[in-house]
């Protein structure tokens, strides 16, 4: 155990020691906040910046009702008597935005032609669609003869409020939109951790073949101990910038979110928490194991990329199949998903979230994945030491089972 | 500490890598596991070093099969050479003496006793990657004895080194063995064995081909053979009945005479012939005793 803990200290330094880990750790959030916010803000500018239509043949009246209403939301439309020729050179020389063309028949269906140079941005089409076409529908209402504030009032759509009885037995208001957010924002970080830490995982198991620095800490350590010091070492590395990140984040927003207009983060219960880290950690060392055992079998870094799609492809399942499993969380097919070790971690968790799992399949659950980490490290110890012999060959995946079995 | 290697065996698929290699190394004295590349050595020193398992066969510490402690007192230079390149001299030295079981306050003094030694000490602070390849395997070497073990297993500890490094190691490995330490060299190169070490094995295709003392090797094979250094032609000495086989430079030759003849009589023969600058009887070196043995052998 003395040996384990060095090795996982002496790992955990290696990486958390460097420059860039740290550069990293410290310039990631404003480096994400750079990638999300930046644009965002940048585009609101653009919107705000103000664009000019020029309404061709536009009733008087309407004019007057949408005019203000639009100046408000960035688009200035003024009303013009050129002909259309005009308009089209001063859209062309880019004098105009655009210019919209009424038709007479606008209040029996007719449609309004809106010309552009280039193509037109969406939230616009959209904000003229929203103002112009209220006023019309309005419009076609007082021409039946109709109150258009009580239609309005009449045709409101039927809102659900969905209650959920859980064991616990209190009800508790579900937000199924908020929850599929959860699971899908849980999922994608759990599968960039594991691309960006365990490859990276893999990669340095498969470098102490490359540096030849393993028959010395063979010498001196057992297999073992090296590939679950490596493991442990580099994932706590990983973890620390983690939670740094998530600090981070959690500061920022309570800072600087409400003067950006960001909502609070959605509210999650504490066992929902619990459930989060935990079946994160479990995802997190499941398939940093299955990287070093990769890694243990890869002849060079090209080798481990090759061996090592099948994760991948396992790892974006539970992702593609997010459908079922959060229409049915309870179907055979989710509980199998939920049980399988490789689909375990996400798939448990979208059930935590969206259902109320047997506690039984959640215990079941947690300790398949643990067996799995075990095994898959024990089995890569195994794959080491058999690899180390093989200097210069390449593995299939078949030789790869081979090997296990021998 | 003894080591002991009991008829050890290990097949690779349809090759038969190590055949029934047995040794016995003590304290105190240096001894030779030789052989061409390909022989087994290293398959057999990884086997002693529990790296990989023997088909068949036992290897014992004190006359016991090797136990978790143990690791801790042996010593390993790898013929396969390699250090975490990224990382400073110094603590890449306290990190394999700390896995050796060594308290890091314990372990300075003896870092910098062993890089002034090799001519290491302003190397202290850089990294791995800035040194040489001759200055790497010196520090290889002093992971493989910083931590003060009672064995220590030298793979080719002289492959690549200049003339200067090389002697500074052999002098290095020399005291140890003056300190009872028991050391397992390997090495294809018969002029080192044969200054360095008291008791040598020669293997060929995983076999054993010659084992015992340097000196028992030598006057067991001891018949009478002659060096000659000469200005002339070698096929001279070649075609002499009197010989009965040699080992021939341009300009200096080993020569084993038939059974029967003697030195004079060869002498006689070259005189007039070639021109001799030197010629002496002697025991046949283990160069020579290895390349007839394995001759002999295949």
């Amino acid at each position: 155990m003395e040996k384990l803990r060095k090795v996982i200290a002496h790992e955990f330094r290696m990486i958390a020691a460097t420059k860039a880990f740290i550069i990293l750790t410290i310039l990631g959030p404003f480096l994400l906040i750079g990638m999300t916010v930046v644009p965002a803000l940048v585009s609101q500018a653009s919107q705000r910046r103000g664009i000019e239509i020029v309404a061709a043949g536009i009733p008087a009246d309407m004019f007057a009702q949408v005019a203000e209403p639009l100046e408000q939301l960035g688009i200035h439309l003024a009303g013009s008597e050129q002909p259309t020729a005009e308009l089209e050179r001063r859209v062309r020389e880019e004098d105009l935005y655009g210019y919209l063309l009424f038709p007479d028949d606008i209040l029996s269906g007719g449609p309004l032609e809106l010309v552009t140079r280039e193509f037109p941005d969406y939230r616009i089409v959209e904000t003229i669609k929203g103002v112009i076409g209220q006023v019309v529908m309005d419009a076609r209402i007082r021409q039946a003869g109709l109150d258009s504030a009580k239609i309005r009032a009449l045709t409101t759509a039927l809102e659900i409020e969905a209650k959920q009885i859980t064991r616990g037995g209190t009800k508790a208001q579900t937000d199924t939109f908020s929850f599929i957010m959860i699971g899908i924002t849980f999922t994608l970080m759990l599968y960039m951790t594991i691309l960006l830490y365990g490859q990276s995982i893999g990669r340095s198991v498969v470098q102490e073949k490359t540096s030849k620095t393993v028959e010395i800490m063979l010498s001196s350590v057992s297999e073992r101990d090296l590939l679950f010091g490596k493991i442990f070492g580099q994932a706590t590395a990983s973890l620390l910038q983690y939670a740094v990140w998530i600090g981070m984040a959690l500061l920022g927003a309570r800072l600087i979110g409400p003067g950006l207009g960001l909502d609070s983060l959605p509210q999650l219960s504490i066992s929902t928490l619990l459930y989060l880290v935990l079946f994160f950690l479990l995802g997190f060392f499941l398939f940093a194991a299955l990287f070093a055992a990769f890694g243990a079998a890869a002849q060079d870094e090209q080798n481990l990329g090759q061996l090592s799609w099948p994760v991948i492809v396992i790892l974006v399942f539970p992702m593609i199949s997010a459908g079922p499993i959060i229409t049915a969380p309870g179907s055979s097919f989710s509980i199998f998903l939920s049980l399988f070790p490789l689909t375990a971690p996400i798939v448990m968790f979208v059930r935590i979230l969206v259902s109320d799992p047997k506690s039984w399949q959640i215990g079941l659950s947690v300790a398949i994945q643990l067996v799995t980490v075990f095994v898959v490290i024990l089995l890569s110890a195994k794959i080491f030491r058999v690899g180390i012999l093989m200097t210069g060959k390449r593995f299939t995946l078949a030789e790869v089972v081979r090997l296990l079995k021998t | 500490m003894k080591l002991q290697v009991l008829g050890v065996k290990k097949r690779y698929g349809a090759v038969q890598a190590v055949d029934g290699v047995s040794l016995t190394a003590s304290p105190g004295k240096i001894y030779g596991l030789l052989g061409p590349n390909g022989a087994g050595k290293t398959t057999t020193i990884r086997m002693i070093m529990n790296i990989i398992a023997p088909d068949q066969g036992r290897i014992l510490f004190d006359g016991k099969p090797i136990r978790p402690g143990d690791k801790n007192r042996i010593g390993y230079l790898p013929e396969e050479r390699g250090l975490y390149r990224k990382m400073v001299v110094n603590d890449l030295l306290q990190y394999f003496a700390s896995l050796k079981g060594r308290r890091r306050a314990d372990i300075q003094d003896r870092i910098d006793g062993w890089l002034e030694r090799f001519d290491l000490a302003e190397w202290k602070m850089r990294k791995i990657e800035e040194l040489s390849k001759g200055m790497s395997q010196k520090i290889q070497f002093i992971v493989s004895v910083l931590h003060d073990p009672d064995i220590l297993v030298l793979d080719e500890p002289f492959a690549g080194l200049d003339p200067v490094s090389t002697e500074a190691l052999r002098k290095a490995v020399l005291d140890l063995g003056k300190q009872d330490k028991t050391i397992l060299l390997s090495t294809h190169i018969m002029e080192q064995a044969e200054r360095m070490c008291s008791t040598i094995l020669i293997i060929d295709h995983g076999r054993q081909v010659i084992s015992g003392t340097v000196e028992g090797i030598k006057s067991r094979f001891g018949k009478n053979s002659v060096v000659i250094e000469f200005d002339g032609d070698s096929e001279v000495i070649q075609r002499c009945d009197l010989v009965a086989n040699m080992i021939s430079y341009p300009r200096w030759v080993e020569a084993e005479l038939i059974d029967g003849a003697g030195p004079d009589e060869l002498l006689g023969y070259l005189v007039g012939k070639v021109s001799i600058k030197r010629f002496e009887v002697v025991n046949p070196s283990l160069h020579k005793i290895f390349i007839d043995q394995l001759e002999k052998a295949r």
